[in-house]
């Protein structure tokens, strides 16, 4: 028996899920693109209220790291950290492209254990030019997919050579709100595909599911960081206009 | 009580636990900064993207840090209190976030502390005795992002007389050691320039200075300021110049820059010492805080002109002029000593000007929850 909250806050939406022993005990899932940092902490409580449960009684903390919104993502990660902090337990992390997997009926709701007849590609929105992708083999449950890359769609072919995986040149299942402009490449790549049918967002009962299943593996020891697949936006700046001008170094 | 305060507003990451007593006198316990000026230096400023980062990345740790050398366990505080804003809001969501968690998990009260109340009450915190910086003082506010004169009637109750109505000095500091590419952190690098300069002038024997810059506000019948004008000036000595600048020229016009600068803020806290005098009580202390009044420079203007005006001049010790999660730690005991916490609800802004408090202060915590729901 253990008691896992998982939190969820790197996509759009504010979830969190409160499971015993990988099964939902209690769970939230508001969509809203942001007030995150607003809703997690209550939506927290209220949880756990619903299930009777107290903060001590948590055997470990669970958060989606990416990738995803970089500001999301940090509001959940650095909660889950202070909440590990604050009660003495271990934090650890999930990506939100298996989460995402974990969702879909194809893949069944715990699909650590049920495996995707298909192969299962994730696309979620960047909101800028590039997709984040993650395939998730045929045969293979959420957890064990490819790890989550930034990759333009027209691109994506490319990428999914790349990654070594079989069958998806037969017919792809898509998931995640990227699917319309990952699925418009694939099929201008004439590859086919269909929706896998399930949310687009990463669902209370999955991430419970997932968070056990990634307990029972044995979690990393160390805490918890962001998956951003991308340097922060950062130029350095020119130099004076004087250190460029003719005749310069006489000090410099 | 004893309080874990945490700062991410800005480049520092900052965990530190402070006490209160009954009498109003505080104890700091423990005071953790990590600064990230390595990080942003190649950028000659303060990147908001790698400052959020580099936050969530240790602040879990400087708490844990905090409270070792403190001596204390979670069920030893009273309550956490975090900067909530104004600053940069991927930072500050990291710290608010953090300390919200802890609140929950511990079921402590949890305070969501404007930074600038942070500076504006720390000359309470480290006064030997708390009657020395009793309500109501002028604090003038001065730092990378902020320039004002505020006058402090109680916890939550500052009335702004005068604010910048361009650049924060800091700032002017900043872009002023960019042109002059003096390095980065622009402050201290301005003031090493001006030392430099003064000490070279002094053994040649030079008395008039070589540049001439206006002193900016000058004169003026209120409490404004403005600094942008100054440091055009300085770029446009700059453009005078036949030949790129020498290391001297650069210094010489760092020194005349940081000199009127100093002027300029003289004469408009002169200016509030007068107002405040008269419209709120004589012979009340003057408080400088922020990260510019690390400047000797402007500190020793200020001792000037609180003398002049009658006042006591009161500037916490360096360490705590710049950004600190003890000064946090102070704002949040003070708020909770008046029964003021904050909801789990509440939300992390990027602006949060100080006047804007007036409606979190005091009676009645009811009303700062109204506040928030309308905001």
């Amino acid at each position: 028996m253990s008691l896992i909250l998982t939190l969820d806050t790197a996509l759009d939406a504010c979830t969190v899920a409160l499971g015993r022993s990988g099964v939902l005990v209690a769970g939230r899932h508001e969509p809203m693109r942001r007030g995150q940092a607003e809703a997690l902490a209550p939506m927290i409580d209220a949880v756990m209220a619903e299930a009777g449960a107290r903060p001590a009684a948590l055997d470990a903390i669970a958060v989606t790291v990416g990738p995803g919104a970089f500001t999301g993502m940090r509001i959940g990660i650095a909660a889950a950290r202070g909440l590990a902090l604050a009660l003495d337990r271990p934090a650890f992390g999930l990506t939100t492209t298996e989460a995402i997997a974990a969702s879909q009926p194809e893949a069944g709701v715990g699909a650590t254990s049920s495996e995707v007849g298909a192969p299962l590609l994730i696309a979620i929105e960047t909101k800028r030019q590039d997709l984040y992708l993650a395939l998730v083999p045929a045969g293979r449950g959420a957890g064990g997919g490819s790890a989550p890359v930034a990759c333009p769609p027209e691109e994506a072919v490319a990428w999914l050579e790349k990654t070594g995986a079989a069958g998806w040149r037969k017919g792809l299942l898509l998931a995640g709100d990227g699917t319309a402009r990952a699925g418009a490449a694939l099929t201008a790549a004439g590859l086919h595909w269909r929706p896998a049918g399930g949310p687009a967002l990463p669902a209370p009962e999955a991430l419970a599911t997932l968070a056990e299943a990634a307990r029972v593996a044995g979690p990393p020891g160390t805490p918890p960081e962001p998956l951003y697949l991308r340097p922060p936006d950062a130029t350095p700046p020119r130099p004076p206009a004087w250190r460029a001008a003719p005749g310069d170094g006489r000090d410099s | 009580m004893r309080i874990l305060g945490i700062e991410t507003s800005c480049d520092e990451t900052a965990a530190a636990i402070v006490e209160r007593d009954a009498n109003g006198r505080g104890l700091i316990r423990a005071n953790v900064v990590l600064s990230q000026l390595d990080e942003h230096r190649a950028y000659g400023g303060v990147v908001p993207e790698i400052a959020a980062r580099s936050h969530l990345d240790h602040l879990d740790r400087l708490i844990a840090q905090a409270l070792e050398e403190a001596g204390s366990g979670f069920d030893d505080l009273d309550g956490i209190a975090a900067t909530a804003g104004p600053g940069l809001i991927g930072g500050v969501m990291v710290g608010a976030l953090t300390a919200k968690a802890i609140a929950w998990a511990r079921g402590l009260p949890f305070i969501a502390v404007n930074h600038l109340e942070g500076h504006a009450l720390t000359a309470r915190l480290t006064a030997d005795d708390p009657a020395e910086a009793a309500f109501p003082y002028l604090l003038l506010l001065v730092s990378g992002g902020h320039c004002q004169l505020l006058a402090v009637e109680g916890v939550g109750r500052y009335r702004v007389l005068g604010t910048t109505v361009d650049d924060a000095v800091g700032e002017a500091f900043d872009k002023t050691a960019k042109l002059l590419d003096l390095g980065y952190p622009g402050g201290p690098a301005v003031e090493r320039a001006a030392e430099r300069s003064a000490r070279r002038r002094a053994e040649a024997g030079e008395e008039t200075p070589r540049f001439r810059l206006p002193i900016p506000m000058r004169g003026r019948d209120d409490c404004a300021f403005s600094f942008s004008g100054l440091k055009t000036a300085v770029r446009q000595q700059l453009e005078r110049l036949d030949t790129p600048p020498g290391e001297a020229e650069r210094e010489d016009l760092a020194a005349a820059f940081q000199t009127n600068a100093a002027r300029s803020i003289a004469d408009r806290t002169a200016r509030a010492c007068a107002r405040f005098t008269a419209e709120v009580a004589p012979g009340r202390p003057l408080v400088v805080a922020g990260g510019v009044a690390a400047n000797k420079v402007i500190r020793a203007e200020l001792a000037r002109v609180a003398d002049a005006a009658g006042m006591t001049f009161l500037a916490p010790p360096l360490k705590l002029c710049t950004d600190n999660a003890a000064m946090i730690a102070w704002a949040g005991a003070e708020r909770l000593a008046l029964g003021l916490t904050d909801g789990l609800d509440f939300r992390p802004r990027p602006r949060w000007p100080l006047a804007d408090l007036a409606d979190r202060a005091p009676p009645g915590a009811g009303a700062a929850a109204q506040a928030e729901a309308g905001a």
